[in-house]
């Protein structure tokens, strides 16, 4: 927190949150952190307290980082547990510049002895994925629509050429002045593809956006993904869009409010929330390397932002959350160019058979949110019809 | 809170699964059920993270609504009321308790119940370690493995079902998993997470919130002593 910016109640408020808790007082019993002292001072009296703190001190939120370490003694290096959880034990991957074989995880440790496969897993890291900046996503946007004239000298292009021939075959290459819009139905669903070329996380705005805005015409659940050129929304029922109502699901009218109302549906705030509670010390990470972790304090961020709406909505940190999906992610000034630039354009509405080299990479992305403004009991005698798969 | 009941065969005693986490076994008018983990809220907020008592009333609200509809005289509890030391939560439950008079309270001793014993005792408790048998059932607190003797009605793992549909939808709820001779019950409280792991011979039941009951029938699962 910068204190110089931040507003007098809002420091009070954490000034009472690291004292008491919360603002429902009897609700916070017990709750122990700093204590104000008869001479004024306010004080961490804890101990365990204070190393929990110390520990969190310029923490790095990422996921779970694991010890990768030899079975017989000797450490390689670290690990991020989504890639690790993936492989079974006898599966094969590289680090270090050598091929190694899991054999099993244990206290945040991977035993792995060397291996000869030929064939091992390259590591790959959540980490930072950077959006594409509003220029960088012009100049593609206009590279695409060059694409297609023939004798480009460009390499890069001309190695892509197959793919952009496939693609305008199959569906159609949008031009600068234009918008894309795919409507895929495969064994999987109904697809909707937009292709607006703004960068992921803005992305993430407009298919929440959209989503919600197609659920207002009948409760639909989505789950939705995205990359860096545009995103997917994918319902297990027709999606009613059709040269009739494309214009206004996709209008710059009450363009904000819309936003306002599907952020609040959707579970952004929650994903934000993650971050922000490994950062306060509401969710305590395991260290690698402690054999202590803690165990009897362990619970998941999604679990405490339940607890917190229901109890301490006014908590700021979870007003935080919503905070930094609208500062972050929004970008205000970009959504509404955006807008105005699908407004001024052509929108093309193709509907193809299977998916399209555009539609492909989206398709495969696997992070992806849900967002639903249907019954859950409803969703699950649906489900129930259909064929399902248990794990 | 919005109960929903659906009765199951087990060992030729009737025991009706409810929506709310906790089955209620009627020759025995004893509700059964498993990780309360009263305490668990209050030993978040000792060590520095704000989490409301509220959590623990909500669970405390829905076990009276459950023994008043039940009238149940007894109350099995498979393991792990106790989340962690002797705080401010415990307490609030020894309070509650008093509005119950004659209900009986059975604990099996589980992995997160690290209290005293003087604290069962002043609670009136009674207490069983490992297991509480009461034919033709045994109750524990963890997984065992096999005996045909008995059918075993445990919690711990904190079960739940992750269900799929089209389009890449999932949902993810509490379960019961019931095998051919063990019953896992979901946690009962809420502040709690789910373990949605499971192998085959595995019958997964019930969801919440919905008076759907839903029954997964994994593989060969359905045995000729579970009539579901």
């Amino acid at each position: 927190m910068r204190f110089i910016t931040s507003l007098r109640e809002d420091f009070s408020w954490a000034l009472q949150f690291i004292t008491q808790g919360g603002t429902t007082l009897k609700a916070y019993e017990e709750f122990h952190k700093v204590v104000l002292e008869d001479d004024g001072k306010y004080k961490v009296k804890s101990r365990r307290i204070s190393m929990l703190h110390r520990m969190n001190i310029g923490v790095i939120v990422s996921d779970a980082m694991l010890l990768v370490k030899f079975i017989y003694g000797g450490y390689i290096g670290m690990i991020e547990e989504y890639f690790i959880s993936k492989l079974k034990p006898g599966s094969t991957f590289i680090l270090g510049g050598r091929r190694l074989e899991m054999i099993q995880i244990k206290d945040m440790s991977v035993l792995v002895k060397r291996s000869k496969a030929k064939n091992a897993m390259t590591p790959s890291w959540m980490g930072g994925r950077l959006p594409l900046t509003s220029y960088l996503s012009h100049f593609l946007r206009l590279k695409l629509s060059e694409a297609l004239h023939p004798g480009n000298k460009e390499r890069e292009l001309r190695f892509l050429h197959p793919l952009i021939v496939r693609q305008a075959k199959y569906s159609h290459i949008p031009k600068a002045d234009e918008f894309l819009v795919e409507l895929i139905e495969t064994k999987d669903g109904f697809h909707l593809f937009m292709y607006p070329f703004e960068g992921r996380l803005v992305h993430e705005v407009i298919a929440a956006l959209i989503a919600y805005r197609l659920s207002k015409i009948k409760p639909l659940t989505f789950t939705i993904a995205m990359n860096d050129y545009g995103f997917e929304l994918l319902s297990d029922q027709d999606i009613p869009l059709h040269d009739a109502n494309i214009e206004a699901i996709l209008s710059k009218e009450n363009l904000m409010e819309d936003v306002i109302a599907s952020i609040n549906a959707s579970e952004m705030a929650s994903r934000k929330f993650r971050d922000i509670a490994v950062i306060a010390g509401l969710v305590v990470q395991s260290q690698p390397g402690t054999r202590k972790n803690n165990k009897s304090l362990q619970s998941s961020s999604g679990l405490i932002f339940r607890v917190l709406e229901d109890y301490e909505p006014n908590n700021l940190l979870l007003k935080q959350a919503y905070a930094e999906v609208f500062n972050q992610q929004l970008e205000e000034v970009r959504l509404r160019a955006a807008f105005e630039r699908i407004e001024k354009s052509k929108i093309i509405l193709k509907r193809a058979k299977s998916f399209t080299p555009l539609s492909f990479p989206i398709k495969v992305d696997r992070l992806r949110s849900t967002m639903s403004n249907e019954d859950l009991g409803k969703r699950i005698q649906r489900i129930q019809q259909q064929v399902f798969k248990l794990d | 809170m919005k109960l929903h009941t659906k009765d199951i065969i087990i060992k030729e005693e009737m025991l009706t699964l409810t929506n709310q986490r906790a089955l209620f076994w009627r020759a025995q008018q004893a509700l059964v059920l498993s990780d309360l983990h009263i305490g668990k809220s209050a030993h978040f907020r000792k060590s520095g993270i704000p989490i409301s008592d509220q959590v623990l009333q909500k669970d405390l609200e829905r076990l009276k609504a459950l023994i008043l509809h039940f009238n149940a005289r007894q109350l099995i509890i498979v393991g792990d009321l106790f989340h962690a030391e002797v705080n401010s939560d415990i307490q609030t439950f020894k309070t509650w308790l008093l509005q119950f008079e004659g209900l009986e309270l059975y604990l099996v001793i589980g992995n997160h119940d690290r209290v005293s014993n003087t604290i069962y005792e002043a609670l009136n408790i009674k207490i069983s370690n490992p297991a509480l048998e009461i034919l033709p059932f045994r109750f524990i607190h963890d997984k065992v493995k096999p005996v045909e003797a008995h059918f075993i009605i445990s919690g711990h793992t904190h079960p739940g079902v992750v269900i799929r549909g089209k389009a890449k939808q999932s949902i993810k709820l509490p379960c019961y998993q019931v095998t051919n001779f063990q019953l896992i019950l979901p946690a009962f409280s809420l502040f709690t997470g789910l373990n949605t792991k499971g192998g085959p011979n595995i019958v997964k039941i019930m969801l919440l919130q919905t008076p759907v009951f839903l029954k997964f029938n994994v593989l060969h699962a359905l045995k000729e002593n579970l009539q579901l």
